[in-house]
Formats: C-alpha cells, sequence, structure tokens
C-alpha cells in the first residue's frame, strides 16, 4: 500500500488527511458532512488528496453514533432481564441533574427503551455466581415471539450478576436467536462486564440500539470504498484504537465519541516527540470543548462517560466535552450579567459573522469584532466572515442593552467563556490529582489557537503547542493509531486472597480471548503487545484506582507482583487523596487487559516552501489579559518554517485557525511545524 | 439598569461583573475540588454513593461564598452553623491546619448523623476565611445503629454529639478525640474512615482556596464577595417583587412521631407587604416525643429552598440567600425544638416544611410551582452480623418516591427532587457487601396522583433477610396523609412497610425497630406525588402511554378518569380513535 487515509466524520465536517507512506508526506482537505450519504463524503474527500486508484489503508471514525443517540434517531429495541427488575432502567441512580437542582423541570432523559418493552423473565444468580432461580426458558421464548412480532429490531440482555456467571445471559441469547433470526442482540456480560446493574444496563441498550445502524453503515463503507482503491478499512474505538469494520459493527457502543479520542492519542504521540510526557490537551470547535489528559506520554483513560446523560461504561480515552465553542451564544439575563448559553449557533446558522442568518452574538463573533480573527478567515480555502452583520448582533443583544460599547461588550463575553473553560479544564485535571501548572496545554480545533494562550495564562500554564493541521487533527491522529483490543474481568477478592499464578492465569486467559477476537476478525496478529492493569481499592470503598505496572505480559508474571501492585496503589492513593492506610486490606476488583498492534511515529511533514515568512497587515487585537486592543503582526502560517519566532503581540493565520499570541509569550515554530507558544514574562 | 448612571460608570460595572462570574468560577472549583476528595476517599455508602454530603467556602465573618453542589438541604443551613462556630471558639483562637468537628442541633446543626468540619484558612498568619464539609455519618453510636430507628426519645440515645472541638490540631489528629469515638461507634473503620476523609477534604479546601487567593488578591475577592451577595439578593428582591400582598398559607401533616400516632400540623403562612417578606412557622406543632423534631438550620434550609425554587433559580445560593426574609419560629416547637429533643428523622418534618412552602408561593405564582412531590425520607438500616466472619454489617439505604406533576409535564418517576439529592445504592453492590437478598427494585404503578399531568410514581424495593437476626430500623412517613395534588389534580398514593408480603403479610410501622429471620421479606414502598391540573384534562395519548407501559392499570383509570374515558383509551390503543 502507497498511502494511508485518515477520515474523522464531524457533524459539520468531513475531514480527510492522507499519509505517503513512501516520502511522509501529508495532505488535508474538509468536505461538507453528507448527512445522507457519509461515504459519499469520504469519497469527495479522498479525490483532493490521492491519486485514483491509489491503494490506501483507510483508518475512520465517525460521529454517527454519538449523533443517533443525540438525536435520538435509534430503532425499535427491548430490554430483557430478571424479574423484580425491569426500572432499574428508569430508577437509574435517582439522582437529578446538576443543573436541575434549583429548577424542577430539569430531569434526566427518558430511558432509551419504554417499560412496555423492558421485560421480565424469571433466573436469579447471587453475588458469588450461583443460580438461585432456574431460568424459566418458556418464558423467554414466549416473550422474543412476542417482541418478534412488535417489530423490535434489537434486544439487549442484562442479568442481576450476569457479569459473574453469564449461562443465564448466554442460554436467553441462543433463545431469542433462534425467535428473532433477524434481530441484533447485545448481552451485558460481553458488553460490559462489571458490578453496578444501572450502568451495565444502560451501556447494553446503547450497545443493542446502535448495532442495526452501524453494522450495515461499516459494510457499506467496505463495499463502496472498496471499489475506490482501499483495500483496508480500519475503525476507531473510544480506547483509542482500531478494529475491523465488522468487530467495530459488532461492539458500536465503542464507537461513540471515537473521533476526539484520536485527537487525544495523536498529542500524547506529538508529546513523546517533543520529549513532552504530560500534557493537557483541548479541542475547540464550533460547539463544544473536548478536554483530555495526557501524563507519561500515554492519554489518560476512563472506564466509564456518559452520552446524552445516559451512563456509557467502557474503557476509552478520557475526553471531558463541554458546551463551549465558537458557535456558543452569549446573551444579558434579567439583571444585567453577561451569560454564555450552553447552546450554539452551529454552523447552520451559525454565527452572525458567517452571515448565513444568525441574529445572536457568538464567540466566534467577538473574535472577529476584536481583532482576533480576520475577516478572511482560515486564509486559503477559508471563507470570508462578515464584520457588520458581528458587530450589529453584538450591538443588538449586548451592547445596547447594557448601555455600553460593542468592544466592551465582545471582551466581557470573551472574558466569561475562558472562565468558564478553565475552570471545566481545572475541573478535569483536578479530578485526576494533576497540578496543570508545569503542563504544556495542546491546542487545536478550529476555534482553539485563537484562545490557547489565554486560557494557558489563566491556568497557570506556560507553554502552549499548536499543531500542524490543527483544523484536522483528529484526522491526523487517525493515521497513527494502532490495533486494540480491550477486554476486562472482575476480580473482587481481597488481594491477600490470591497468588501470582492466579492472576497469570487469568490475566492468559484474557489475553488469549482478545487475540482470539482479532484474529477472527480478520486482523494481522502478528506484532501485537499485551498490557494489563488491575484496579484496585481499600476494602470497603466502592470507588478504585487503575494500577498498572507499566511490564507488558510476556506469559507468567513475577512472584513478587501483588507486593508490587500494594506497594503502587499506596503510592497512587496517597497522590490521588491525601492518605494512605497501609493496615487495610488491599482488594483487587478488576483486571483488564489490552492488546495492542503498533503505533505509528507521530510524521515530520515537508517544510514550508522556500521563502521569507509573509506578512499581513498589522492589526489592532483586543487581549484579554491585557484588557484592550494592542497593534499586532498578521502572519501567515503556511510561509513560517523551522526556527522562525516572534514575540506577542501577534497573530498567526492559516491552516483552519488563527493563533493568537498574547505580549509576554513567544511563538516559535519547530520542525513538526508546530507553532509552540512560551510564555516569556508579565504582559 | 438605573438610566442616570453614566456610559462610563456602567462599562466598568459590566467589567466588575464579569470579574465576579470569573472569580466565582474559581472558587466553585474549590468546593468542588473538596466534595470530589470527600466522596472519593470516604468508606460509608452514604457518602461515597449516596453524596449526602456538601461543602462551602466562607469569608472571615462566616458568610457563604461558594458551595458544591450535592444536597440543598446542607447547604442552606450552614450559616446559622458558622455562626455558632464562630461564638463557640470566640476567644479560643484557632490555628492553621485545626479542623473543628461539630455536629449539636440545637447550636445550628442538623442531626447528628450531618457531621460538620470547619477549618480557619491563614493567609501569612491573618485569617482570611473558612472551608467547611458536612457529610451523613452512618454510625454514631447510639441506642441504635446508624441513628436511624424511629421511636427514640432524646437526642442522648441517636449517638455522639460533637460541641465544636478540635478534631484536629495544627493538621495534626487529635488521638484522644479519635479513641474516645473509636470506642463507641459500631463500626469504628467506617466511622473513623470517613471523618479522615473529611478533614481531608477540609485540608484540600484549604490548599486550593490560598491559591485563588494567590492569583486573584485577597481585596478582589473580598470585592467579588460583596458583588455576589449583593447580585443574589438583588434577584431574589426582584423575585420578590413579582408577588402579591397579602397573606398565603401552605399546610401539611406528619404522619406521627414515632412514638405516639398523633399526626403533626405544618402551617406556614406567608406574609407579603411591600418589600417585606415574613415567613411565619409559629403555629407549626409543639416539639414532639419522637425523633422528627427539626431543628432551626434545617427548617431555615427548607423555608429558603421554596423561596429560591419560587423566586430565581439561577441565583448563586451564598449568604445573599439568609437576608431576604424573615422566619418566625417558636422555641419548644417541631420546627425550631429544644435540648434534649430526638432530631434524626428530622428530614420528614423539613421537607413538609418546604412543600408547605411552596404551597403557599404557589397561591401567589398561580401556574409557576410544581404540584407537592412525596416530602419524605424512607431511610432504612439492615443491621447485623456477618455469618461466616461474624464481623458487623451496617446496610443503609435511603428512598424517595415520586415527584410532583409539572405545570406542563408529567412528574419524572422515582427520581429525587427538592432538597433531597441523593443516589441509590445499586442492588449489586447490596448483595455484594451484605447478607440481603433484593427481590425486586420497581416502579409503583397508580401511585401517582392524577391530573392533566400525572404525579410522578414511587418505588418498591423488597429485601430479604439471609441470616438471623437482622435489626431492621427506620424511619419513613407519609404513609397515612397522601400527598395532595395542585389545581385539581389528583392525590399521590402513601407509602408503606410491610413485612413477609407473600405470606403472612404484616404492616410495620413507619418508624421502628424489629428484629428480622432468616428468609424474612421486608417491602418497602414509597408515596407517589400529587397532580397538576383536572384529571379530565389529561391528553388521551398521554393516558394510553401510561396503560401501555403498566404506569397505570385499567381500575385506575376507570377511577381516577371515568369509565367512559377508559374505553376511550382502550379504543385508542386498539387504533380505533383518533386524537380529539
Amino acid at each position: 500500500m502507497s498511502g494511508r487515509l485518515g477520515v474523522d466524520i464531524g457533524g459539520t465536517f468531513t475531514d480527510v488527511v492522507r499519509l505517503d507512506l513512501a516520502t511522509g508526506a501529508l495532505l488535508s482537505a474538509k468536505v461538507a458532512t453528507d448527512y445522507a450519504d457519509p461515504v459519499g463524503g469520504i469519497v469527495a474527500g479522498k479525490k483532493q488528496v490521492s491519486a485514483e486508484r491509489e491503494a490506501e489503508a483507510l483508518h475512520h471514525a465517525t460521529t454517527l453514533a454519538t449523533n443517533a443517540i443525540l438525536e435520538g434517531k435509534l430503532p425499535k429495541g427491548a430490554l430483557l432481564t430478571t424479574k423484580g427488575f425491569r426500572d432499574v432502567l428508569d430508577i437509574g441512580r435517582i439522582q437529578r441533574p446538576v443543573e436541575g437542582i434549583y429548577d424542577f423541570n430539569i430531569d434526566n432523559p427518558e430511558p432509551l427503551i419504554p417499560r412496555a418493552l423492558r421485560r421480565e423473565v424469571a433466573e436469579r444468580v447471587n453475588a458469588r455466581g450461583d443460580v438461585v432461580t432456574p431460568l424459566d426458558e418458556d418464558a423467554v421464548r414466549a416473550v422474543a415471539r412476542d417482541l418478534a412480532q412488535q417489530g423490535v429490531k434489537s434486544v439487549a440482555i442484562c442479568c442481576l450478576f450476569g457479569f459473574v456467571n453469564p449461562e443465564h445471559e448466554r442460554r436467553i441469547a441462543e433463545i431469542v436467536a433462534s425467535e428473532m433470526p433477524d434481530a441484533e442482540i447485545s448481552l451485558s456480560s460481553t458488553v460490559s462486564p462489571e458490578i453496578r446493574e444501572f450502568e451495565r444496563a444502560s451501556t447494553t441498550v446503547i450497545d443493542a440500539l446502535l448495532k442495526p445502524i452501524l453494522l450495515p453503515y461499516v459494510s457499506r463503507l467496505e463495499e463502496r470504498l472498496g471499489g475506490d482503491g482501499v483495500e483496508q478499512v480500519r475503525i476507531m474505538l473510544a480506547s483509542g484504537g482500531l478494529t475491523a469494520p465488522a468487530l467495530a459493527g459488532g461492539q458500536p457502543a465503542a464507537m461513540v465519541n471515537s473521533g476526539p479520542a484520536a485527537g487525544v492519542l495523536a498529542a500524547a504521540n506529538l508529546g513523546r516527540q517533543m520529549d513532552l510526557d504530560d500534557l493537557v490537551t483541548i479541542d475547540m470547535g464550533g460547539t463544544s470543548l473536548d478536554i483530555g489528559v495526557i501524563e507519561g506520554g500515554r492519554p489518560v483513560h476512563k472506564y466509564e462517560g456518559k452520552i446524552a446523560g445516559y451512563p456509557l461504561r467502557l474503557p476509552m480515552i478520557d475526553v471531558a466535552a463541554v458546551a463551549a465553542g465558537g458557535g456558543s451564544i452569549a446573551f444579558v439575563d434579567r439583571v444585567g450579567y453577561i451569560q454564555v448559553a450552553r447552546e450554539s449557533a452551529g454552523s447552520d446558522p451559525g454565527p452572525a459573522c458567517y452571515g448565513r442568518g444568525g441574529e445572536k452574538p457568538t464567540i466566534t463573533d467577538a473574535d472577529l469584532i476584536l481583532g482576533r480573527l480576520g475577516e478572511s478567515f482560515g486564509g486559503e480555502g477559508g471563507f470570508q466572515l462578515d464584520r457588520c452583520a458581528a458587530e450589529a448582533a453584538m450591538r443588538a443583544e449586548i451592547a445596547k442593552p447594557l448601555e455600553i460599547g460593542v468592544d466592551d461588550a465582545a471582551a466581557g463575553v470573551l472574558d466569561i467563556i475562558q472562565a468558564r473553560m478553565a475552570k471545566a479544564i481545572s475541573a478535569n485535571t483536578l479530578e485526576k490529582g494533576l497540578d496543570v501548572r508545569g503542563m504544556p496545554l495542546v491546542v487545536y480545533g478550529g476555534a482553539g489557537p485563537t484562545h490557547g494562550a489565554e486560557l494557558a495564562e489563566a491556568m497557570g500554564m506556560s507553554r502552549v503547542v499548536i499543531p500542524y493541521l490543527a483544523g484536522n487533527f483528529s484526522a491526523v491522529g487517525l493515521l497513527l493509531c494502532p490495533l486494540r483490543r480491550d477486554i476486562s474481568r472482575m476480580v473482587l477478592k481481597p488481594i491477600d486472597e490470591l497468588e501470582a499464578v492466579d492472576l497469570a492465569f487469568q490475566i492468559g486467559a484474557l489475553d488469549r480471548e482478545a487475540r482470539a477476537m482479532l484474529d477472527a476478525g480478520g486482523t494481522d496478529t502478528a506484532d501485537l503487545t499485551t498490557g494489563w492493569i488491575a484496579h484496585m481499592r481499600y476494602a470497603g470503598q466502592s470507588y478504585d484506582l487503575p494500577v498498572d505496572l507499566g511490564e507488558p505480559w510476556r506469559g507468567s508474571l513475577a512472584p513478587d507482583v501483588l507486593d508490587k501492585l500494594i506497594a503502587r496503589f499506596h503510592d497512587l492513593h496517597q497522590r490521588r487523596y491525601a492518605y494512605r492506610i497501609e493496615a487495610e486490606t488491599v482488594e483487587l476488583v478488576q483486571l483488564r487487559v489490552s492488546v495492542v498492534g503498533s503505533e505509528r511515529d507521530y510524521p515530520l511533514p515537508a517544510a514550508a516552501d522556500e521563502g521569507d515568512a509573509r506578512q499581513g497587515e498589522k492589526r489592532a487585537v483586543y487581549f484579554t489579559a491585557h484588557g484592550g486592543r494592542l497593534e499586532a503582526d498578521v502572519w501567515d502560517r503556511r510561509t513560517l518554517r523551522d526556527g522562525w519566532r516572534v514575540d506577542g503581540p501577534a497573530l498567526i493565520e492559516g491552516e483552519g485557525s488563527s493563533a493568537l499570541v498574547p505580549p509576554g509569550w513567544r511563538a516559535e515554530t519547530d520542525k513538526w511545524r508546530n507553532l509552540v507558544m512560551t510564555r516569556t514574562g508579565e504582559a | 439598569m438605573a438610566k442616570s448612571k453614566s456610559k462610563a460608570q456602567t462599562a466598568s460595572d459590566v467589567r466588575a461583573r464579569v470579574q465576579s462570574q470569573v472569580v466565582r468560577y474559581a472558587l466553585e472549583l474549590v468546593a468542588e475540588d473538596m466534595a470530589v476528595t470527600l466522596m472519593r476517599t470516604a468508606r460509608s455508602t452514604v457518602i461515597k454513593e449516596v453524596q449526602d454530603l456538601s461543602c462551602a467556602l466562607f469569608d472571615r465573618d462566616g458568610r457563604v461564598i461558594v458551595q458544591s453542589s450535592h444536597a440543598p438541604m446542607l447547604l442552606a443551613g450552614s450559616t446559622l452553623t458558622m455562626r455558632e462556630a464562630l461564638d463557640a471558639v470566640a476567644g479560643r483562637p484557632l490555628e492553621a491546619g485545626d479542623v473543628i468537628i461539630a455536629n449539636d442541633p440545637f447550636r445550628g446543626g442538623q442531626h447528628l448523623m450531618d457531621v460538620m468540619m470547619i477549618s480557619p484558612v491563614y493567609l501569612q498568619g491573618d485569617l482570611i476565611g473558612y472551608v467547611g464539609a458536612v457529610a451523613h455519618h452512618s454510625d454514631l453510636g447510639g441506642a441504635s445503629p446508624g441513628g436511624v430507628a424511629g421511636g427514640l426519645r432524646d437526642i442522648f440515645s441517636e449517638g455522639l454529639c460533637f460541641p465544636f472541638v478540635k478534631l484536629y490540631h495544627a493538621g495534626i489528629e487529635n488521638r484522644d478525640l479519635f479513641a474516645m469515638i473509636e470506642n463507641n461507634v459500631r463500626a469504628p473503620h467506617k466511622t473513623l474512615g470517613d471523618l479522615r476523609a473529611q478533614a481531608a477534604a477540609c485540608l484540600t479546601g484549604i490548599r486550593r482556596f490560598l491559591e485563588v487567593v494567590d492569583r486573584f488578591g485577597l481585596e478582589t475577592i473580598a470585592d467579588v464577595n460583596e458583588m455576589l451577595i449583593a447580585e443574589t439578593e438583588t434577584r431574589l428582591k426582584a423575585g420578590i417583587a413579582r408577588l402579591p400582598d397579602g397573606v398565603f398559607v401552605g399546610e401539611d401533616t406528619v404522619d406521627d412521631d414515632g412514638v405516639s400516632d398523633r399526626p403533626i400540623p405544618i402551617r406556614v403562612k406567608v406574609e407579603k407587604q411591600g418589600e417585606r417578606v415574613v415567613v411565619d412557622l409559629t403555629e407549626c406543632g409543639d416539639q414532639v416525643e419522637g425523633n422528627v423534631n427539626c431543628p432551626l438550620a434545617t427548617t431555615l434550609a427548607a423555608v429558603q429552598y421554596g423561596f429560591v425554587v419560587a423566586l430565581d433559580k439561577h441565583v448563586c445560593p451564598n449568604h445573599g440567600c439568609f437576608n431576604i426574609i424573615e422566619v418566625k419560629t417558636r422555641k419548644g416547637s417541631v420546627v425550631d425544638p429544644e435540648r434534649p429533643a430526638a432530631t434524626a428523622a428530622r428530614t420528614n418534618v423539613s421537607l413538609k416544611i418546604q412543600e408547605a412552602t411552596l404551597m403557599a408561593l404557589a397561591r401567589m405564582l398561580p401556574g409557576e410551582i410544581m404540584a407537592p412531590s412525596h416530602a419524605q425520607i424512607s431511610h432504612v438500616a439492615f443491621v447485623g452480623a456477618e455469618p461466616e466472619t461474624g464481623r458487623a454489617f451496617i446496610y443503609n439505604d435511603i428512598f424517595g418516591g415520586g415527584a410532583g406533576a409539572r405545570p406542563a409535564k408529567d412528574g419524572r418517576d422515582a427520581q429525587d427532587t427538592h432538597l433531597a439529592r441523593f443516589m441509590n445504592t445499586p442492588t449489586e453492590m447490596i448483595e455484594h457487601e451484605y447478607p440481603v437478598r433484593v427481590r425486586c427494585y420497581e416502579l409503583v404503578p397508580d401511585s401517582g396522583g392524577a391530573g392533566t399531568y400525572r404525579g410522578a410514581l414511587g418505588v418498591a424495593r423488597e429485601v430479604k433477610a439471609l441470616t438471623d437476626k437482622v435489626v431492621f430500623s427506620r424511619y419513613g412517613d407519609r404513609q397515612k396523609f397522601p400527598v395532595k395534588g395542585a389545581d385539581g389534580g389528583g392525590e399521590g398514593r402513601p407509602g408503606r412497610f410491610v413485612l413477609n408480603p407473600d405470606g403472612e403479610a404484616r404492616a410495620l410501622k413507619s418508624k421502628g425497630v424489629d428484629e428480622l429471620r432468616r428468609g424474612d421479606v421486608v417491602r418497602i414502598v414509597t408515596p407517589g406525588g400529587g397532580g397538576y391540573g383536572p384529571p379530565s384534562e389529561r391528553r388521551i395519548e398521554l393516558l394510553a402511554d401510561d396503560l401501555m407501559n403498566e404506569k397505570v392499570t385499567e381500575a385506575h383509570i376507570a377511577a381516577e378518569y371515568g369509565e367512559r374515558m377508559l374505553d376511550r383509551v382502550k379504543a385508542w390503543l386498539a387504533g380505533g380513535i383518533a386524537a380529539e
């Protein structure tokens, strides 16, 4: 194969990046996402970056799964569960959302499957896995027949303690499959084999409901691109790795939020090349700010997230989404405070300055008014922004009601949104027990580079990296991603009841199982390595910490492995929670194994063409820390070569974004064509 | 905006307001970080899973600046607690790293189980504020495990009462006090672990508070604090201006105090004249022998919550909430009890105060306030010894019930409401840790009040003891007097506790202690919420949906909406008629 394509289908744009495997050349394209025919958009984007009939591998992430849930466009599904527990999905954890503390109209979302389609069957397994009530197979058969008649397309199966003993779930699946041959089925013991029935059921239901959408999608994708020279398709999962299309379609819940995961993985990879091991990443687009954390050169994983308010419990690169983007709308509340809404103007109508009929002022409008964005945004291939429209909206909605100038209004909007973003980023890193102040901030996404340095300053950070192709960065990440398969098993035992051989036996079994799955999916399993972590806690705690000894699995464990795990756990607990109890019993909650292929190193892009760095007209630019406008040089990013540098105030435009260099900051380009900004002193 | 102000002044006002938001975010982050620390390091379920906790920052005068977003019930009382704390430590200087522990219901506390910790924050030797963390503890000794039992008659039987003493001195554990506590509680590993987690939250709070001070400067923080308090006051006053003048009453009834069978009246009289609002609670019943007495801090929290919800749900819940209304109580009443009243089950009074407050406000703001909710908390504890190890176990659980219907939509089934904000315990966690089996956890059909919009359904959970001598202690309420509806809506169905529902079923008292034998089953049923608007105006598709989903039965539709409606709903479901 001569090239590798990274394709990230987002809500607004489909980003395509091509890496020439022989020369290392990187090309990128952006086309509008076609909801009716998303694969058509891929074909169109591919034409722009690769020659016809070129043999390619294509790595793909899509927001299709995420959007289907957010928009509620899901097929008719049913849940089969233990008698007495069909309302687990409705009752959930009882707690109303934090936005609803004083607002009684705000609720958790209704269950994805209505009560009438949540069916109970007599069966019961206890916490040890013993069968307390045998499965009523006739009842299962009757329910399945009824569901088939009602046109149910997919069935989630979640029995109490199914993760300890999955026999009943498996038997239910067999009966359902024989009675409903066309229905898709997901088992909680396969999708999320962990304790806590609501989170497990929620994840299983999401998986089941996505199957009828994503299984046909991935097979269509392979078929159509196969005719277009693509020899191998790989699908991105939120865990940070690729898998074969059939495997991905068979576990679609793992595809939710996989695009943002690719961006964080790319940042980690770039960081390792630059010898930066601990990083915070932000991806700011039109509607959201996605926050990631990299520790020791690797993205931080989490094991439970939420999508549209529904718990999704799977291993995933930890990306926290906050409702703050270029399209976020500003308004004045009823007591005269400037606020920024969670709603975004999106791409249609978009910010007022897009000239598509938007009349509400947004963050992008504020940036344009204050000279932080140029009117010809993004340079070549970008588009024209309408400054008059931005000012009109800001005047009507903010400046006039408050009787202040348009500039003051726009400045207030920026201060508010930046404070909110800084809070979100800090909250996210604090939870992990991290102090961001020594860490560099990697900034990408269309709106990110405009705010990166100022956000860094607000959080006490002093280094910002804006990568090459910052506007297509997740697609770049897809080029680098390794194959990956995650698998886990609950242990739930005091660690003194275990021996190293028990652990080795279990890890070995999980390793074989994961490899067998990849093998069955038709992927090459030659150069895979196996990592493993143990989730541990003090007896009686219900949260656990993932303990990673950093030693790949090589078929056996040293006899002192348990002692090492315990010691590492005490250290981690101390670091995260400021105390340790050496005398307390330590429990091993869960083992996780990840089988991972090799990750490609972040590529060295071709240098900019010969010639001087090009400069545009000087502009009066507003800087939040300065609280006013300063005359700033404006540079064309495409013309900047390795070693070029400038002191703020300055603006660097191009490649789909506008990077702001505040006073007291210096920007320079490096051999990866990154813009690296460092704080040099007080403004 | 005052029109007389010059534009220049206004622009700087706007800048100051913007800055106040920026600083507020930073301070809120400190409180959230404290809560995260506490939740993740605690040992007992009620803190870890149920999240019955709250953290706050105070200025040097003890006024609340910001609070973490957990239990509103714990939030609003903290100002009173701080005032008592400052009195208690006056003349007894606090050092950096001191952690004060307190839970005295008669000196600003909630009930004994809600333990407050307070730590001073010093900047270069000057006191600049305090951090505080309140958390519900699962056991503090006393006559009944977990402090949960109904029927106890004085504070002395409920557990240890801490009178603002130092649990930590200059960052070092007070070992005598820890030893004293250890010797007086049933599961010391949990109680001491939780206390340490709470202290860790305070120490985290101090560190992060000082970082924020370092970033913005002390003066800015002080200015912002004044602004935030003033903002909250301004917003709530604007809300008060919308209320009509006059006297408006809301009433509710507590089943009993667990000792006698006498109902306890709760009567909230809101007197509004111009800018002045007086909330008169003096007609509430007398202090009772049983443990439902509601300490003043909780009473104030309940009233304030009702006003915030009705007047402006977007305010920053700080000290500004405490100045806008006057609350009158009568010493020795159930809403302002005197020592040695027992108070463990006070939520069953405080939630009624909050409902009665909202009922009065609903009369002032027609069409804006939701129908009454279940207004009780069923707190149960199963206590015994693990059959294999003999080690003591305490399985605590909390149940809400059905919320009231909203003016334009049904109540959301089985979710927490109003003052109570918590999480349940997953069935799998219960069975993994304790020798019990949960037989079902489900919605209770027909329990929500009928109406144009239906009250939310209550929940039921059945717990079977798998070993002998399991003590089932509990307090619940709303088992005699149903939740009222609003604007013509129907009543929600009361809750009940039943022993062995499948065998020789026996009703258990809402507040009490019983011993279970191996194999005994307890069914816990919580009440449904009130309906909103006349049932005759409920849309047929909503009724059809309820029937199809078995949230209501045919008999319920016939009784509450009429036989004719039932026929129409059935026809609708059969595809026979279209909506009108």
